[in-house]
C-alpha cells in the first residue's frame, strides 16, 4: 500500500467523511428528537390544541378514551408596549401559583405566577432576550384603559420554541411579537374580539395517537371548533420537524454518496494494484496459494480501508454530532439536550465503511484470483484493443485533428469504468452541493418574494381605537408617507370536506397597493376571494368553491367563492376587497359591518414611504400621530433574516468543501491509476522528444472532458434531487419550490472544474518526475 | 574526416549513495563514428543500457564527458535534453511501447507531429519503408510482435534522427522475426550518415555491427571494429 499511499489516503479521507457525515447526522436526528421529546414530556405539551367550541367540549373530550387530562385557557393577543416599543403580544393564561397539567413551562429564571400577583407575567425566553427583559422589569398591555404588568419570571415553552404566531406566521418579527404567560382569570376577562379560549388535550402514554386523534377530531369538528392542531401540525413542532427530518434524510443520502465514492475509488485503484500484480499473483498461485487467500489478501485491503476510514469517521461524526446537537439546542434555547453515544450509530457506521470498502474489493479480489498462473506469471498483460473514440465516431471530423489531440479523446476510453468513476465523482459532488446550493437559493429567493413581492408595504400603523376618517388622512398626510390603505385582518378558520384550516383572511382595497398579487390575473377581484394555492391540497378545494369562513373573534361565518389561488411562500392566506368582505359581513347579519371594520382590533392602516426619505424618521413621525399605538417596520423581519444568511452560506461552503474533497478524491485516484498505468507510454514519448506540458495538457485534456461529461448529468441530477429536499419542507406554512439562480449552478459547475484542475496537479507533476530510462524497459503493465 | 557522432570521456554513473551507492558506468570512454552500426555487448548489469540511456540524455550523468555531434550533454538541462532528444535521437524499445489507442499510422505521425511539417504523409512514407503500408490502419493490438516493432522503428526514424538507439529490439522477438528487424534497422542507415546503438546480451548479434563495445561491471573491456560485417540472414541463435 505504502506505493499508492496518497490515493489510498484519498479514499480514506471519503470514507472518513461520509462515515463522519451519517454519523453526526444521524446522531444530531436522533438527540434532537429526543431533546424535543423529553421537553414535550416533561412540560406535558398538549396532544392536540382546539381552538373555540361549545362550552361541554372538554366533558366531551374528557370521556374518549386514551384521554389523559385537559386544561382550558384563553390566549390573547393584544398591542402592548415594553418601554419605548410597541408589538404585538400574546398573553397566554396559566393557572395562578400552580402549573396547568397540560403546556406546563420551564422557569429558567425567577419565578412562576405567585398568589395575588394578578398583575404578574412570566416573560417567553425569545422575547425575553428581544427585549433583555429580567424579573422586575415591566410591560404595558394596552387594551381598554390599559395595565402595567410586572415580569416574575422567564421561562421556555413547548408551544414556542420556535416562536411562531400560528401556522400562517412562522416567522414573526422578534422585535414585534412576543409571548407572556400571566394569570388565565385576567386572560378570561379580556374582550371576546382579541381572545380565543383553547383546550389542551394530553393522550395516555400508551393510547394509539392516530385513534385518539380521531375521535377528538371528530368532537371538537361536532362541537364547532375553529381549529383543531394536532401536536404534529403545531406550528413550533412541525417547523423544528421540518428540520429535524432534514437531518434524518441527510443521514441517510449524503453519506450514500460518500461511501459510493469511495467504493468507487477502492475499486479504481485495487483494479490497478491486481493488474500491476499480476506476475507476483501467478507466482503465488503457482507456489500453491489458495483462490481464498488470495481473494481474502485482496479483499482485506478493501476492508482495512473501510474499516480505518469508518473508526475515524464514526470518531469524528459521534463527536460533531454532540457538538451540532449542542449548538442547535442552544441557538433555538430548547429546554432540553439530550446527547447519547449510541452503539447502533457506531456499529452501523462501522458497518457502512467496512462494507463499502469490502464490497467495492470484491471485483478486483475475484479477478486476481481468476488469472491464470501461467498467464500471470509472465507478467504481460493482454494488449487493449485500440479503437476511435466515441465522439470521433459520432463527429467524423475529429479524426482530422491532430494525433495528440485524438490520443485524449480515446485517452477517455482506455478503461470505461475508470472514466465513469471519474465522471460520478463529478456527478456525486454535483449532487451534493447543488441540493444545498438549491436550498439556500430557494430560501433567498422565498424570502425575496414574500418581501419584495407579495408584502410591498413599508410599515402597518395599529390604531389605538377606530381608524377613523381624519386618523386615517392624519397618517396618509404624515411627511413620508406617500400612500395609506386601510387593510382589515382577521383570524379566520374554515372547515371544509372534514379538514380544518387555521388561517386569516385580509381585505385590502380595490387597487390597493400594499400587496403583490400572485394569481393569475394579478390583482384582486371584484367579488370573491383569493386563496393560497395550498388550500387545494389542504381542504380538497378548488376554484369556484364556495367556503365557509369562521371569524372566531367575531362569532361570525361569512362566505366567500374561490375566484383564484395566489402562489405565495408563507402560509395559506386568504383575501378579498375591503368592500366584499363588509359585504359579506352585512349578508351575515352584521348590522353595522362599516363600524366593525374600522375597530382597532380588525383594520390597520398600510403604509408606503418615499424612499428619499429616511425610513426611521417616518416610523416616529408616525408614532407620534395621536390614536397610533403601534408602527410595524415591514422591513425590519426581512433584515432580520438576512442577518441569518450567514449560517445558510456556512453550511454550503461546507458542503461544497465536502464536495470538493469527495470530487478531489475520486479524481485523484483515476488519473493517478490512469498515469501509473501509461507511464511507459508517457516516457516513451517523452523519451522521444515530447515535451512535458505537451503530455500534461493531454492529461488535462482528457480529464476536462471527463469533467465536463460529468457536469451535465451532475447539474440536471443535483437540481432534480434539490427539488425532491424543497418537497420535503413544504406544509400548511411554508410553500417551497425549487429556485435555483444559473449563478449557482455556473459556480457548481466551474468548481468542479477547478477540482479537475487541482486533482490534475499531482499527476502532471508525476510524469515531470517519470524516470524515462527506468520506465521504457519495463514491460507496460 | 567528419567529426565523430559520439564521444564519451571518463563518463561515470553512479546510483545512489553511501552503502547503497551502486556503479553501473565506470570512467567509460570511446569514440564514435558517424554512420557507425554499433552494438553494446554485455551480460545482465553490465551498463549498457545505462549507457544507451547516457547517450539518448534520458539521464544524467555522474562524472565525465559526453558529446554527441559536437555537443556537450552530460549538462544539459531538461528542457535541453527534451530538445536534443527531440531533434537528434530515435528509440526503439524491446517491447515497442505504442500507444495502444492509436493505429499503426497515428504512432508515427505522432512523433513526427512535434518534430516537422506533414506529419501524414511522413508517417504514411516510414510505415512504408518498414513494410507496414498495409498495417497503417491497425492498432498495435491487432498486430503481431514484429509487426508492432516495425511500427516502433519507423517511429523512431520518422524524425530522420542522426542517431538510432535501440534496446533489446529483438529480445521478445522469435528468430525469423528478429533477423527481419535487425536487417530493417541495418537498411534504415544505407544511404544515411545515421549512427545506430543497439544494445544486446546475445553475442550473435555482434557479428552483423561495424564496431562491438563490450561491458562488463561498467566498464568497458572491449572496443572492436569489425572489418567484415555479417548480413542479418546470416545470424542464426
Amino acid at each position: 500500500m505504502s506505493r499508492q499511499r496518497w490515493q489510498f489516503v484519498a479514499v480514506g479521507v471519503t470514507v472518513v467523511i461520509g462515515v463522519m457525515m451519517f454519523a453526526a447526522t444521524y446522531d444530531s436526528y436522533l438527540n434532537l428528537t429526543e431533546s424535543y421529546q423529553q421537553t414535550y414530556d416533561r412540560l406535558s405539551f398538549a396532544d392536540v390544541t382546539i381552538t373555540g367550541g361549545q362550552e361541554d367540549l372538554p366533558d366531551t373530550l374528557r370521556a374518549i378514551p386514551g384521554v389523559q387530562t385537559l386544561t382550558v385557557r384563553h390566549r390573547a393577543d393584544v398591542p402592548i408596549t415594553i418601554g419605548s416599543d410597541t408589538l404585538r403580544g400574546r398573553l397566554v393564561g396559566m393557572p395562578a401559583t400552580v402549573q396547568p397539567e397540560v403546556n406546563k413551562i420551564d422557569i429558567q429564571e425567577g419565578d412562576y405566577l405567585s398568589a395575588g400577583g394578578e398583575f404578574e407575567a412570566v416573560a417567553e425566553v425569545h422575547v425575553a432576550r428581544t427585549f433583555e427583559l429580567g424579573t422586575g422589569d415591566t410591560f404595558a398591555v394596552v387594551v381598554g384603559p390599559g395595565q402595567d404588568f410586572t415580569v416574575t419570571g422567564i421561562a421556555a415553552s413547548a408551544e414556542y420554541i420556535w416562536p411562531a404566531a400560528s401556522t400562517q406566521e412562522i416567522f414573526p418579527d422578534p422585535e414585534q411579537f412576543g409571548v407572556f404567560f400571566v394569570d388565565e382569570a385576567l386572560v378570561s376577562q379580556l374582550p371576546h374580539s382579541v381572545s380565543v379560549r383553547e383546550t389542551l388535550v394530553l393522550y395516555d402514554a400508551d393510547a394509539t395517537t392516530e385513534d385518539v386523534d380521531a375521535a377528538v377530531h371528530d368532537a371538537a369538528t361536532g362541537a364547532g371548533a375553529t381549529s383543531i392542531l394536532t401536536q404534529a401540525d403545531h406550528p413550533s413542532n412541525s417547523t423544528l420537524q421540518l428540520d429535524v427530518e432534514g437531518f434524518g434524510e441527510m443521514a441517510v443520502a449524503f453519506p450514500i454518496l460518500f461511501l459510493t465514492a469511495a467504493g468507487m475509488a477502492v475499486y479504481v485503484l485495487l483494479t490497478r494494484i491486481v493488474f500491476a500484480q499480476r506476475s507476483i499473483i501467478g507466482t503465488m498461485r503457482a507456489s500453491g496459494m489458495s483462490a481464498r487467500e488470495l481473494r481474502r489478501h485482496y479483499l482485506s485491503f478493501g476492508l482495512w480501508i473501510g474499516g480505518v476510514g469508518a473508526i475515524v469517521g464514526v470518531i469524528l461524526g459521534t463527536v460533531s454530532g454532540a457538538l451540532m446537537t449542542r449548538m442547535y439546542t442552544g441557538f433555538l434555547d430548547i429546554p432540553d439536550t439530550v446527547v447519547l453515544i449510541r452503539p447502533s450509530t457506531i456499529i452501523v457506521g462501522l458497518l457502512f465503511g467496512v462494507v463499502a470498502g469490502t464490497l467495492s474489493a470484491l471485483v478486483p479480489a475475484r479477478a486476481a484470483y481468476k488469472i491464470e498462473p501461467a498467464e500471470a506469471m509472465r507478467g504481460a498483460a493482454p494488449l487493449m484493443s485500440g479503437g476511435k473514440s466515441l465522439l470521433e465516431r459520432v463527429i467524423p471530423p475529429l479524426s482530422k485533428l491532430p494525433v495528440r489531440t485524438r490520443m485524449t479523446l480515446r485517452g477517455m476510453g482506455r478503461s470505461k469504468r475508470r472514466s465513469l468513476s471519474t465522471v460520478l465523482g463529478v456527478v456525486f459532488a454535483l449532487v451534493l452541493i447543488l441540493a444545498s446550493g438549491g436550498m439556500i437559493d430557494s430560501i433567498l429567493n422565498m424570502i425575496d418574494k414574500q418581501f419584495n413581492v407579495v408584502v410591498v408595504q413599508d410599515a402597518s400603523v395599529i390604531a389605538s381605537e377606530p381608524v377613523s376618517d381624519d386618523l386615517f388622512v392624519e397618517i396618509d398626510e404624515t411627511p413620508g408617507v406617500t400612500r395609506a390603505e386601510p387593510v382589515a385582518g382577521f383570524s379566520a378558520s374554515t372547515i371544509t370536506n372534514g379538514e380544518t384550516l387555521a388561517t386569516t383572511l385580509q381585505g385590502f382595497e380595490a387597487g390597493t397597493q400594499m400587496h403583490g398579487w400572485t394569481n393569475p390575473s394579478g390583482s384582486l377581484p371584484e367579488s370573491g376571494m383569493l386563496a393560497g394555492k395550498g388550500i387545494a391540497d389542504k381542504l380538497g378545494v378548488s376554484v369556484g368553491d364556495r367556503l365557509a369562513i369562521d371569524l372566531p373573534t367575531h362569532d361570525i361565518s361569512i362566505e366567500l367563492e374561490i375566484v383564484e389561488f395566489v402562489d405565495e411562500p408563507l402560509g395559506i392566506p386568504l383575501y378579498a376587497r375591503y368592500d366584499v368582505i363588509t359585504e359579506a359581513l352585512r349578508e351575515a347579519g352584521v348590522d353595522d359591518p362599516e363600524s366593525l371594520m374600522a375597530a382597532p382590533t380588525v383594520t390597520t392602516v398600510m403604509t408606503l414611504f418615499d424612499p428619499t426619505i429616511d425610513r426611521t424618521a417616518t416610523i416616529d413621525r408616525l408614532e407620534n400621530v395621536a390614536g397610533v399605538l403601534a408602527v410595524q417596520d415591514a422591513r425590519s423581519l426581512y433584515t432580520t433574516v438576512q442577518q441569518f444568511l450567514g449560517l445558510f452560506y456556512a453550511f454550503t461552503g461546507i458542503m461544497l468543501l465536502f464536495g470538493g474533497v469527495m470530487a478531489f478524491s475520486l479524481m485523484f485516484n483515476t488519473i493517478s491509476v490512469n498515469i501509473a498505468e501509461r507511464s511507459t507510454e508517457f516516457a516513451t514519448l517523452k523519451a522521444s522528444g515530447m515535451s512535458d506540458r505537451t503530455i500534461g495538457w493531454m492529461i488535462v485534456g482528457e480529464n476536462l472532458i471527463l469533467t465536463l461529461l460529468g457536469i451535465v448529468p451532475g447539474v440536471i441530477l443535483g437540481i432534480w434531487i434539490a427539488d425532491l429536499f424543497m418537497g420535503l419542507f413544504s406544509n400548511d406554512s411554508f410553500n417551497m419550490s425549487l429556485m435555483i439562480s444559473p449563478v449557482t449552478v455556473a459556480l457548481a459547475a466551474l468548481s468542479m472544474v477547478v477540482v479537475a484542475l487541482l486533482s490534475l496537479i499531482p499527476g502532471v507533476r508525476s510524469v515531470k518526475r517519470l524516470d524515462i530510462g527506468a520506465v521504457v524497459r519495463e514491460r507496460a503493465v | 574526416m567528419s567529426e565523430p557522432a559520439v564521444v564519451a570521456e571518463g563518463l561515470t554513473k553512479i546510483y545512489g549513495e553511501g552503502d547503497t551507492a551502486t556503479t553501473a558506468l565506470d570512467d567509460v570512454s570511446f569514440s564514435i563514428n558517424q554512420g557507425e552500426f554499433v552494438v553494446l555487448l554485455g551480460p545482465s548489469g553490465s551498463g549498457k543500457t545505462t549507457l544507451l540511456n547516457q547517450i539518448g540524455a534520458l539521464e544524467g550523468a555522474t562524472a565525465g564527458s559526453l558529446v554527441v555531434n559536437g555537443s556537450e550533454i552530460a549538462g544539459m538541462t531538461d528542457r535541453e535534453r527534451t530538445e536534443y532528444r527531440r531533434s537528434t535521437v530515435g528509440f526503439v524499445f524491446q517491447f515497442y511501447n505504442l500507444v495502444p489507442t492509436l493505429t499503426a499510422h497515428e504512432n508515427v505521425a505522432l512523433i513526427a507531429e512535434i518534430t516537422g511539417d506533414e506529419p501524414d504523409a511522413r508517417s504514411d512514407v516510414m510505415l512504408g519503408k518498414v513494410g507496414l503500408e498495409d498495417r497503417v490502419g491497425h492498432f498495435p493490438g491487432q498486430m503481431s510482435g514484429g509487426q508492432q516493432q516495425r511500427v516502433a522503428i519507423a517511429r523512431g526514424i520518422v524524425k530522420d534522427p542522426p542517431l538510432l538507439l535501440c534496446d533489446e529490439p529483438t529480445g521478445a522477438l522469435d528468430l525469423e522475426t528478429g533477423r527481419s528487424i535487425l536487417g530493417l534497422l541495418k537498411s534504415t542507415t544505407e544511404g544515411t550518415n545515421r549512427t545506430v546503438f543497439l544494445v544486446t546480451h546475445n553475442s550473435t548479434i555482434a557479428d552483423m555491427a561495424d564496431r562491438v563495445i563490450r561491458l562488463r561491471d561498467g566498464k568497458v573491456v572491449g572496443d572492436d571494429v569489425n572489418p567484415n560485417p555479417a548480413l542479418p540472414v546470416e545470424l542464426r541463435w
